[in-house]
């Protein structure tokens, strides 16, 4: 294990062997496009928003391919400048009026200037239909598969009349939970969102029924989260890698892709609770010292450290951590989760 | 396991720094950009292809639970695309561990996972685990040579201990659409 401290020598170190790094405030920012799957003849708005920093200058380009059942692609087309803004005013948006027809997977890329500073938002996503048999959509996609993290929004059967509601509901899941929240909005190239094409069941925990997983489940266990969204009131569950959620809510989103995408252990006071000690950036200690001895490490104090429910679990996050609870609002993660969302993240991407 | 440490020692350091500059806003900001530029270097390109890739694959095996004991059916091994999900881990932390060896019983490695069997809901102040309700489920391995057995160990005890056949990297991804109660939407 990694001691904490190791880091905080490594962290003194750092006091004693300055580096020449400007301290100057770089351009952060986040894209994303509507309707989040869209058909054929959709006219699809892409939107940049800030999130703060200076920007000089926004280029948005576009790339379009083939994709067969097999998932092949052919016919990719040269990447083609379609807007430039100079000194933009934000949101950015821009519609492409015509669909892009089907059977296609199209690559969007915001290229950002600012502070003598350039990055890119790479965004690729597919037309419906979707011609890859019952394998997931990519409806956000930003990276290889084995090296981001993969969240595959399922409908329950409840949805099957609501489609459109699904859809516009993943698009409002990614861009109000994943793109709303501090420190996850930040990592663009570490999430890739999918649809899947065919319904499950999510069912009521306290049916003591397990949620009916979809057909092609076999396609999905590429997947770190794996979520069944509904039109129900029901008590959600989360069992065999799926979990359940209205299909509105915010905190639950967060709460339960903290668990499944970066094994965020539960912060609620509540001895049923899920409670382990991981043993590299944990966000539960199984003794008060260790919890103590850590809280510096998160800028925080040994007065920071809480008691979670009766048994020995401690934690170190503020009340307000997506971890202590669930449901429809959404609040920030707090130092000790964060690391461990980073963590996994740079796992996630190095292996 | 350990690649990452020296990162987020950087991130912590270049964050440092900026603090002794009085900039504590623009900390977590450094932080943030260093982690997410190392990220675009590493996150490669979406691939579509319905194809199994051997080199990018994991296993699966039917395993079932009868409440008490655990029975593997190994005649069912599923290859299917895309790397383990899961992170690889030096000490198991979550309720469920998978560990797996070669034939030398030398640990190739191991992971762990909430309990298969049961399913929860994080609701405080109410009951919150129903275990081992789920009785059919799937065990993960990474396709690589050399798996010869694989171990089960839960609440730190070994529950079971079965052998993997010989790795066929020919099966394809499974594309049947036949459970009941599932809808094609696309
Ligand atoms: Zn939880």
């Amino acid at each position: 294990m990694y001691s904490y401290q190791s880091l905080k020598r490594s962290i003194f170190i750092a006091f004693c062997f300055p580096l020449a790094m400007a301290c100057k405030e770089n351009p952060e920012t986040f894209a994303i496009h509507s309707p989040i799957s869209p058909s054929d003849t959709d006219p699809v708005t892409f939107t940049l928003r800030r999130i703060g920093g200076s920007v000089s200058e926004v280029k948005l380009f576009e790339s379009v391919s083939d994709v067969n059942s097999a998932g092949e692609l052919s016919g990719t087309t040269a990447e083609t400048e379609i807007q430039t803004w100079n000194s933009p005013s934000f949101p950015l948006t821009f519609t492409k009026t015509s669909g892009y027809g089907s059977n296609k997977l199209v690559t969007y890329r915001f290229q950002v200037k600012g502070n003598n500073k350039t990055y890119n938002h790479t965004v690729t996503f597919a037309t419906r239909p979707y011609p890859v048999t019952n394998q997931a959509i990519p409806v956000y996609v930003v990276g290889n598969q084995d090296k981001v993290m993969n969240l595959v929004f399922i409908p329950d059967t409840s949805m099957n009349s609501r489609m459109d509601l699904f859809f516009s509901s993943v698009g409002s899941q990614i861009d109000s939970t994943f793109h709303q929240e501090d420190w996850v909005r930040r990592f663009r190239g570490s999430y890739n969102f999918f649809i899947n094409p065919v319904t499950a069941i999510a069912r009521d925990f306290n049916s003591g029924l397990p949620h009916g997983l979809p057909s092609n489940s076999s396609n999905l266990s590429f997947a770190q989260g794996r979520v069944i969204l509904h039109f129900h009131d029901i008590r959600d569950q989360a069992g065999g890698g799926y979990f359940s959620a209205e299909y509105y809510v915010r905190g639950t989103m967060l709460h339960e892709s903290g668990h499944s995408l970066y094994r965020l252990a539960d912060e609620y006071d509540s001895n049923d609770a899920s409670h382990w000690e991981e043993s590299v950036f944990p966000n539960n200690w199984d003794n008060r010292s260790d919890a103590e001895a850590a809280a510096p490490s998160y800028s925080k104090t040994a007065a920071d450290v809480q008691k979670m429910g009766t048994r020995d679990w401690y934690r170190i996050c503020n009340n307000l951590c997506p971890m202590r609870s669930s449901g429809r609002p959404l609040n920030n993660h707090d130092e000790p989760c964060k690391m461990r969302i980073l963590y996994t993240l740079l796992q996630r991407a190095s292996n | 396991m350990k690649k990452h440490i020296p990162l987020l020692i950087i991130i912590l350091v270049s964050g440092s720094f900026l603090t002794s500059c009085g900039q504590e806003k623009d900390k977590s900001k450094k932080e943030v950009e260093t982690a997410v530029d190392k990220i675009d270097s590493l996150k490669g390109k979406f691939n579509p292809s319905a194809t199994i890739n051997p080199s990018s694959s994991h296993w699966a095996v039917h395993a079932y639970f009868d409440g008490r004991q655990y029975t593997i059916d190994t005649s069912f091994t599923d290859i299917r695309a895309g790397k383990l999900p899961y992170i690889q881990e030096e000490k198991t932390s979550m309720p469920f561990a998978v560990k797996y060896y070669d034939a030398n019983g030398r640990l190739l490695g191991q992971y762990s996972i909430e309990n298969p069997t049961s399913f929860r809901s994080c609701e405080p102040g109410k009951e919150a685990v129903k275990p081992g309700v789920i009785s059919s489920f799937e065990i993960l391995l990474p396709a690589i040579e050399g798996i010869q057995k694989v171990q089960i160990v839960t609440g730190g005890k070994e529950v079971k201990i079965f052998s993997l056949p010989p790795l066929r990297r020919e099966v394809k991804s499974d594309n049947t659409n036949s459970k009941p109660g599932s809808t094609n939407i696309n």
